[in-house]
C-alpha cells in the first residue's frame, strides 16, 4: 500500500505507507482520513527536503523504536547517518525543521546531534564563524556572563 | 543558521553538548545565552533561577549535578549524613547557611548536634567555601 505526499512546491511523491508512517504527523493524518488517493499536503516541506526525509525513512524503516534515554542521549552517529548529514548548513537545518514538523524524532535527534558535534570543543568565536552568527553581546555583557558561569569553567 | 532554529530546537541541540560547551555557547549571542541558561535546571525541584553546581555536590554519587540555592542545603546535609562527601557516616545535625555569589555556592555549616559526642555544644566551628 502506498500514500501520496505533496511538498510545499507542489511535487507529488508516492511512498510506501510504512515509510510515510515513520512520521507521526502523517501516521495520525492517515488514521484520521482513512485510505484514499488524495495526496497529503505538507506545506512546510519543500520537495528537496522531502526527498531527503523519505530517503532517511526508507533506510531506517526496520529500526526498532527505542525508549532508552541513555541510548538517545548518545551523541555517536552511525556511519550511514553521518554521510546522510554531509550537506550544506541550510539543508541540515531544513532537515531538522522538517523532522520536527513531521514528528520524526530519531531523524530530529540525528540532525541535532550533527549540529551539536559541530559545536563541541569550539570557542565562542569559532561557533559564531561556523554558523555565521553576529556577536550582539557588549563587552560588559560578555564579562557578566563569564562571571556568572565561572562555576562551570574547567570541569 | 543556528539562531534561525526556534528556541525549543536550539535547546534540543544544546542538550547534546556538555557543560563546558554550554558555557561557551552562552558567550556567543544574547538569544543563545538566554536559551542556554534555561537549560540549567535544578535536579531536585526543576527551578531555573539561582542554579549552580558546587564541588562537593558534584562528587556526590546521587546523580545530582545542578542545584538551586534552596535545594542545596538539604542535599549537602544528606551528603554529609550518608558520608558521600566525607567517606563515612557522620551522625551530625547541620545548620547550613548558603548563598550564591557569582554562580558559585558559598556556604557555612555548623554541627549543632552530634550523636555520642562528649562535646555538648556540638559546634566544631567548621566552615567551608565551595570551590
Amino acid at each position: 500500500m502506498s500514500v501520496r505526499l505533496l511538498s510545499s512546491d507542489s511535487e507529488d511523491f508516492t511512498v510506501a505507507k510504512e515509510v510515510a508512517e515513520r512520521s507521526m504527523l502523517i501516521k495520525n493524518m492517515l488514521e484520521d482520513v482513512g485510505d484514499n488517493d488524495n495526496p497529503i499536503p505538507l506545506p512546510n516541506v519543500t520537495a528537496k527536503i522531502l526527498r531527503k526525509v523519505i530517503e532517511w525513512c526508507e533506510h531506517h524503516l526496520g529500526d526498532p523504536v527505542t525508549n532508552d534515554e541513555n541510548e538517545r542521549r548518545n551523541t555517536e552517529i552511525d556511519e550511514w547517518d553521518q554521510k546522510f548529514m554531509e550537506v550544506d548548513q541550510e539543508t541540515l537545518f531544513d532537515i531538522i525543521l522538517a523532522a520536527n514538523y513531521l514528528d520524526i524524532k530519531p531523524l530530529l535527534d540525528v540532525g541535532c546531534k550533527t549540529v551539536a558535534n559541530m559545536i563541541k570543543g569550539k570557542t565562542a568565536e569559532e561557533i559564531r564563524k561556523i554558523f555565521n552568527i553576529v556577536n550582539d553581546l557588549t563587552p560588559e555583557e560578555e564579562a557578566q556572563i563569564r562571571k556568572e558561569n565561572e562555576w562551570a569553567e574547567d570541569r | 543558521m543556528l539562531t534561525l532554529l526556534p528556541p525549543e530546537l536550539q535547546c534540543l541541540v544544546f542538550s547534546f553538548v556538555d557543560l563546558q560547551d554550554l558555557v561557551t555557547l552562552s558567550r556567543t549571542t544574547r538569544q543563545i545565552s538566554r536559551n542556554v541558561l534555561s537549560l540549567f535546571i535544578c535536579d531536585v525541584c526543576d527551578k531555573t533561577d539561582d542554579v549552580a553546581l558546587c564541588g562537593p555536590v558534584a562528587r556526590c554519587p546521587c546523580s545530582i549535578n545542578l542545584l538551586c540555592e534552596e535545594c542545596f542545603p538539604d542535599h549537602y546535609r544528606h551528603m554529609y549524613h550518608v558520608g558521600h562527601y566525607f567517606g563515612g557516616y557522620m551522625p551530625y545535625t547541620l545548620d547550613i547557611s548558603t548563598e550564591v555569589i557569582n554562580g558559585v555556592f558559598s556556604f557555612h555549616f555548623e554541627c549543632i548536634d552530634k550523636v555520642d559526642s562528649d562535646d555538648d555544644d556540638g559546634d566544631d566551628g567548621y566552615s567551608e567555601q565551595a570551590e
